[in-house]
């Protein structure tokens, strides 16, 4: 499983370039619509992350989730082994 | 230090709740010097002296630093006198004790035993258990009597020496029933007859304040104060003592009844003894934190009246109105009465030292009580020594000190009443004794500024008058938590007549300005400074806005609409007074008042429909922007959930069943899904919306000979809820839909795809009209074949797309494309992305005629697109036009008349209908085509002129 902490940092930088931010700006426990998520660009994300991670997200699950860290263990999960996230 | 290490302590180590409240309305000063009634600060940029009418909230009743009592301090320490030495023969305490009684018992008799503490909760506290103890201890000798006259009683009738009263028999049959087996069996009644230890309780009025410790908060009155901590601390009733029944009624429930037998002579009676579980009566002569309010010496006697009748002591609360502040040196002097416990503090430590004093009427003391009531820093020599001198000051020349503070209490309240003469309506009532005087200021409700009503509905009056009177006149009062329209002013025993005529002055400036409703003048100074970064201030002084809430009218059918600043400049819209504010300025304004105000009125309308049936909106100002929406979102602090759960439940009270939510308000709530459990439905207006940027989007296209049945519909942002039902929708009316994402979101785009095939192949089913693209799939081999039962829309779909596209290769009807150039073949085109920035330009549009509806926010459509391409027309959409052309009066919305945004059109709509749905959540192509024939029903204009169409809202994500 890759670290939860490697993960946050990758979602904050895909997530930073998805929304135009500086990545510092995007905080663990902040709420992603407050980024500009919505139903609409979570695909676009749900797209980079799979394939940073070779996982398949649920779109259900994305939109469920409110923040970063939340984000990051449901992709956590989908991670079984360091090679998948090399 | 350096100022900006002072704020970060402030902020982050040192009550920052309280800080960012008084960096709200910039009361966060820094006073580094003091000298009699001035205090020195640096405010904005300069050293500024301040006159003090605080007074330290009454502990500076001999000014800040006054030279006798630094001398006496200095000398002191000089000396190096022991100041602890626990556990010996404290001489300074003891001399100040003696000193203290004796001043008291001059004035009102009696002989008192000192117990010497910190400060003033912490004397309540000792009162309090004191209190606790002698009565227990006195029903203890009560229970102990008795058992020793029920033992006497047994066996006097047990020998034969006496004999039962004729009547004792019927009357203990009145308080345990029916007793079988005569004398023994009574007898065994009363061995058996449980005393519990009874719960003592004590007696407090209404408005009073004795504390924050865990005893004393419990004897507060204010609930913002005990709201958490309830349950702790001993039990105390609030009674009004404008209502004499209420203490009757106290001591009623709290009187027990005692049964025994007693023996007199040769008879041994029944007999009943009542026990008053009341541990005390405490009383503020007169209140300071409850709004300045005096009590009667009438109301004073009757109290002491029933202490005297029921046993318990009268405890008087004079830390704050004794020691001379009032005029006298014990404030409850004049009423004559004379009480069993005095209590001191504040003024005793001559604004230098912490210490108090808790007084016991000898006859009532408990000797055990003195050792095991006991506190290290409690009889330290130095504060003991202060004290007395503090004491010795107010004795010279007969207390002349005393008689000045009556002298000049009397000179304030003659100025001040004549300030109320001069402006009946805004000063509901001058009082006050003394150096402890209140002005409190009457409700705004017809102010003709906004932000003043508001801040007086609110309960904020009283704060921004006192940073008023600071920045504007140097001078500093502060309201009383418990009744904040109320200005409270205790300046020391040495102000001058001039400063008072200052004091009135300011007044006088503060007064012609809240007249005319000059809110421009009176919070001039917030905007001039930014806001140091910080979370908002959670004010739990204001309330939601009470006489709001009396302006409902239940008859009538009610939805309330949730609406914000969308930028900071709005600010100018809704308070025209605050027009002369740059929009970094209003910023500023907005930044720092960010959490002090609740959400408010901003109007209240009536509209009638095209059928005839009549609704009222309420319009409720949510006090945040778009940008510090975002933000509290980023911060995950929900500061600006918190306030539109606020502003719900003030539409609840107002009577709404159904409540709109607006702009970033939606985006807050997460479209109504973070709301909680709550009586009322809410909407986000996506519904509406989207019905009336379709329709305009065909209208508009018909205007432009664009034959709508052969084109090209491309819908950017595809993938997302809007973008999907926009695809379904379009598609019953054009030839072709094209679903635009960005790369990698194909197989999103795809299920949308599916879906919109999934639709028309049910609706094929059904033999309803489907039109466009379902006539063409109608005519194709694919749509002949008989896949349409049995099996999951997501299954008809897939199958369905599957089996066009082998079919009809690039031509099938519904397409993806995840490069916006493909645009160039689409007609019609809708675009809902979250884009932060325009992503459709010229170049990706054909150079024909072109419509295309925005209602992304921002917008995604370049903005010199109309005029590189000229034959394109973008409409903004989300503009919906009233029927009849009447208005909903919200402040600062920049359309024009007649016109309103969509997401509060559909409230109306759904409001009009009583429909009793919720619309929150994934939207749905029903849903619009439902809340789109209710408005057309209701005679909404969901088609305007371009002018109107071309500027608009949008949706919410």
């Amino acid at each position: 499983m890759v670290p939860l902490d490697q993960v946050m940092l990758e979602i904050r930088h895909l997530l930073a370039e998805l929304c135009e931010l500086p990545a510092a700006q995007i905080s663990a426990d902040g709420v992603l619509r407050g980024y500009g998520m919505s139903s609409t660009n979570a695909v676009e994300l749900i797209a980079k992350l799979e394939r940073r991670y070779e996982v398949e997200l649920e779109l259900e699950e994305v939109s469920r989730v409110e923040t970063l860290r939340e984000l990051a263990s449901y992709v956590q999960t989908l991670t079984v082994g360091p090679g998948q996230a090399s | 230090m350096t100022a900006a290490q002072i704020q970060n302590n402030q902020r982050s180590a040192l009550g920052p709740g309280l800080q960012r409240l008084l960096a709200g309305l910039r009361l966060d000063l820094t006073y580094t010097r003091a000298s009699g009634n001035r205090l020195h600060c640096k405010l904005d940029g300069r050293d500024v002296e301040v006159l003090d009418m605080i007074g330290g909230y009454g502990a500076t009743l001999l000014g800040h630093n006054h030279p006798e009592l630094i001398e006496c301090m200095q000398s002191l320490l000089r000396d190096g006198i022991a100041v602890h030495a626990q556990g010996s023969v404290r001489a300074a305490s003891g001399k100040l004790a003696a000193r203290l009684c004796g001043m008291v018992s001059e004035r009102v008799g009696g002989d008192y035993v000192a117990t010497l503490l910190n400060t003033g909760t912490e004397a309540v506290e000792a009162a309090i258990k004191h209190a606790y103890l002698e009565t227990t201890l006195r029903y203890e000798q009560l229970i102990e009597k008795r058992k020793k006259q029920l033992k006497q009683s047994l066996e006097a009738l047990h020998n034969g020496q006496a004999v039962l009263a004729p009547d004792a028999m019927a009357a203990a049959e009145r308080v345990f029933g029916a007793i079988d087996g005569g004398t023994e069996g009574l007898a065994e009644c009363l061995r058996t007859h449980e005393l519990a230890q009874p719960q003592l309780g004590f007696i407090a009025l209404r408005g009073a304040f004795h504390g924050k410790t865990v005893g004393s908060l419990a004897l507060t009155s204010n609930e913002l104060f005990r709201a958490h901590w309830d349950a702790l601390g001993p039990h105390a009733t609030f009674i009004d003592l404008d209502d004499p029944r209420t203490l009757e009624a106290v001591i009623a429930d709290a009187t027990l009844s005692i049964p025994s037998l007693v023996k007199t002579g040769g008879v041994v009676r029944f007999e009943e003894t009542t026990f008053v579980a009341i541990a005390g009566c405490i009383v503020e002569p007169i209140q300071g934190e409850g709004g300045i309010r005096e009590i009667t010496s009438e109301q004073m006697r009757r109290l002491r009246e029933s202490a005297d009748e029921h046993g318990y002591p009268l405890i008087l609360d004079e830390i704050q109105c004794g020691l001379g502040r009032c005029g006298s040196f014990l404030a409850s002097e004049t009423s004559g009465v004379r009480a069993d416990y005095y209590l001191f503090s504040k003024a005793l430590g001559g604004g230098l030292v912490k210490i108090s004093a808790l007084l016991i009427d000898r006859a009532r003391y408990c000797e055990e009580f003195g050792q095991v009531h006991t506190s290290t820093f409690a009889l330290d020599d130095l504060s003991s020594r202060i004290a007395d001198k503090t004491l010795e000051l107010l004795s010279q020349n007969g207390g002349a000190l005393i008689e000045r503070c009556a002298a000049r209490g009397r000179y304030l309240l003659q100025r001040f009443e004549k300030l109320r003469q001069r402006f009946p309506n805004l000063i509901a009532d001058v009082r006050g004794r003394g150096l402890m005087c209140g002005l409190e200021l009457a409700c705004l409700d017809d102010s003709p500024s906004p932000l003043l009503r508001v801040l007086s509905d609110q309960h904020m009056l009283g704060f921004v008058a006192s940073a008023y009177l600071l920045h504007r006149h140097h001078i500093r009062v502060a309201p009383t938590l418990s009744s904040p329209h109320v200005l409270r002013f205790e300046p020391s025993a040495l102000i001058e007549v001039s400063d008072l005529d200052r004091v009135v002055a300011g007044l006088q400036e503060l007064l012609s300005c809240l007249e005319a409703g000059h809110v421009e003048e009176l919070t001039s100074f917030i905007a001039l400074e930014p806001m140091p970064t910080a979370a908002p201030a959670r004010n739990s002084f204001t309330s939601g806005g009470a006489s709001s809430l009396r302006r409902r009218r239940s008859h009538q059918r009610r939805v309330g609409f949730l609406a914000h600043f969308p930028n900071a400049a709005d600010l100018r819209n809704w308070e025209p007074r605050l027009a002369h504010l740059g929009d970094g300025e209003c910023k500023t304004f907005l930044d720092r008042t960010e959490g002090l105000i609740e959400p408010f009125m901003l109007s209240e309308s009536e509209i009638v429909s095209s059928a005839g049936e009549r609704i009222v909106v309420d319009a409720i100002g949510v006090p945040f922007t778009s940008e510090q929406a975002l933000r509290d979102l980023r911060a995950g602090t929900k500061h600006c959930l918190r306030l539109v759960q606020r502003g719900i439940a003030m539409a609840e009270a107002r009577g709404c069943d159904l409540v709109g939510l607006g702009g970033h308000t939606s985006i807050v709530a997460d479209g109504g899904r973070a709301i909680g459990d709550s009586a009322v439905s809410v909407t986000t207006g996506n519904g509406l919306t989207v019905a009336a940027a379709l329709e305009t989007l065909l209208d508009m296209a018909a205007k432009r000979n664009i034959q709508t049945a052969r084109a090209s519909f491309g819908v950017v942002g595809a993938a997302g809820n809007i973008g999907a039902v926009m695809a379904s929708l379009g598609a019953r009316h054009v030839q072709r839909v094209v679903l635009f994402g960005r790369p990698g979101t194909e197989r999103f785009l795809r299920a949308v795809a599916d879906g919109v095939y999934a639709d028309i192949a049910r609706r094929l089913a059904r033999a309803e009209d489907v039109g466009g693209i379902g006539e063409i799939i109608a005519r194709s081999r694919s749509g002949r074949e008989q896949w349409r039962c049995g099996m999951s829309d997501q299954e008809l779909g897939r199958r369905l797309r599957e089996s066009l596209e082998r079919e009809l290769k690039d031509s099938a009807p519904v397409a993806i494309s995840t490069q916006l150039e493909d645009l160039r073949e689409c007609q019609l085109i809708a675009t809902t992305t979250n884009s932060p920035q325009p992503i459709i330009t010229a170049q990706h549009l054909r150079t024909g005629p072109v419509v295309i509806s925005d209602i992304a926010v921002p917008s995604d459509v370049a903005h010199d697109v109309s005029v590189l391409r000229p034959n394109c027309v973008v409409l903004r959409g989300g503009v919906v036009g009233l029927p009849f052309g009447q208005q909903v009066r919200l402040p600062g919305a920049a359309l024009p008349p007649g016109h309103i945004y969509g997401c509060l059109a559909e409230t109306l709509v759904l409001g009009l209908s009583n429909s009793g749905r919720r619309s929150y959540g994934a939207l749905t192509a029903e849903q619009v085509l439902e809340v789109g024939q209710l408005a057309h029903k209701h005679g909404f204009r969901l088609v305007l002129d371009r002018a109107a169409a071309v500027s608009g809202g949008g949706v919410s994500p």
